[in-house]
């Protein structure tokens, strides 16, 4: 490459490939699971939601974009707030397809907090199908992934409840 | 040569139609012999190939 605007690229994309958007392959960059005592007895869903999700389709390698939504009610076990984000941000740079990221997450998080009663669900948009094929800008995917008591019907709408909420500041 | 093309329309068919394979990100067991900055500067290489190949300069 002579182009001065183009003699970069290779090297960019490169590295950006690596160290970014494909940086979750490899397992030294896992969030450290650092867990807590339930000390205050919280026992009901604790929903963590709006997690901005950056993603490549493994298809097309273009980007997949949106929001992920996760619940979990503790045994025991307690994990921060932002844990949630750094797991999905993890799994999420990666070359994936929606479904399996869906599920790589909450059996993270059911490995990490010691239960099944972990939720996910995700609603993002694909490139591969907004700007190229079938070009529809409009459409998104949702897949959910509902595990232990997320199961029975009543847990399973409380969180799809809280995930309308429509939280402004 | 008739089955390469019937394993070729199929792959091009789970790719168009977003199919799942595997729920464990399908991985090569030597996934991490060669250090980021080997990886970087081998696909600086290839991305630099694609380029020269669609025509840039």
């Amino acid at each position: 490459m002579t182009d001065d605007s183009l003699r970069g690229t290779p090297n960019r994309v490169a590295k950006m490939f690596v160290k970014e958007i494909f940086g979750g392959l490899h397992p030294d960059r896992k969030p450290k699971a650092s867990t807590f005592d339930n000390k205050y007895k919280y026992n009901e869903m604790l929903v963590e939601k709006n997690i901005t999700v950056y993603s490549t389709c493994e298809h097309h390698l273009l980007p997949i974009v949106g929001r992920a939504h996760i619940a979990y009610i503790s045994n025991g076990t307690v994990v921060g707030l932002s844990k949630m984000n750094r797991i999905v941000d993890y799994y999420a740079k990666r070359p994936q397809v929606q479904e399996r990221l869906t599920i790589q997450i909450v059996k993270e998080l059911q490995k990490v907090l010691g239960t099944d009663d972990v939720a996910c669900v995700i609603d993002a948009k694909h490139l591969c199908v907004n700007s190229r094929g079938i070009r529809d800008i409009e459409s998104s995917t949702v897949t959910a992934e509902f595990g232990g008591k997320f199961k029975n019907e009543k847990t399973r709408l409380e969180f799809l409840d809280y995930i309308k909420l429509d939280t402004k500041f | 040569m008739k089955i390469d093309k019937a394993l070729e329309e199929e792959i091009q068919a789970i790719g168009d139609d977003h199919i799942m394979t595997s729920y464990d990100t399908p991985l090569r067991k030597d996934a991490f012999d060669l250090s980021d900055e080997e990886k970087i500067a081998s696909i600086k290489k290839d991305v630099a190939h694609i380029m020269e190949t669609l025509v840039l300069i």
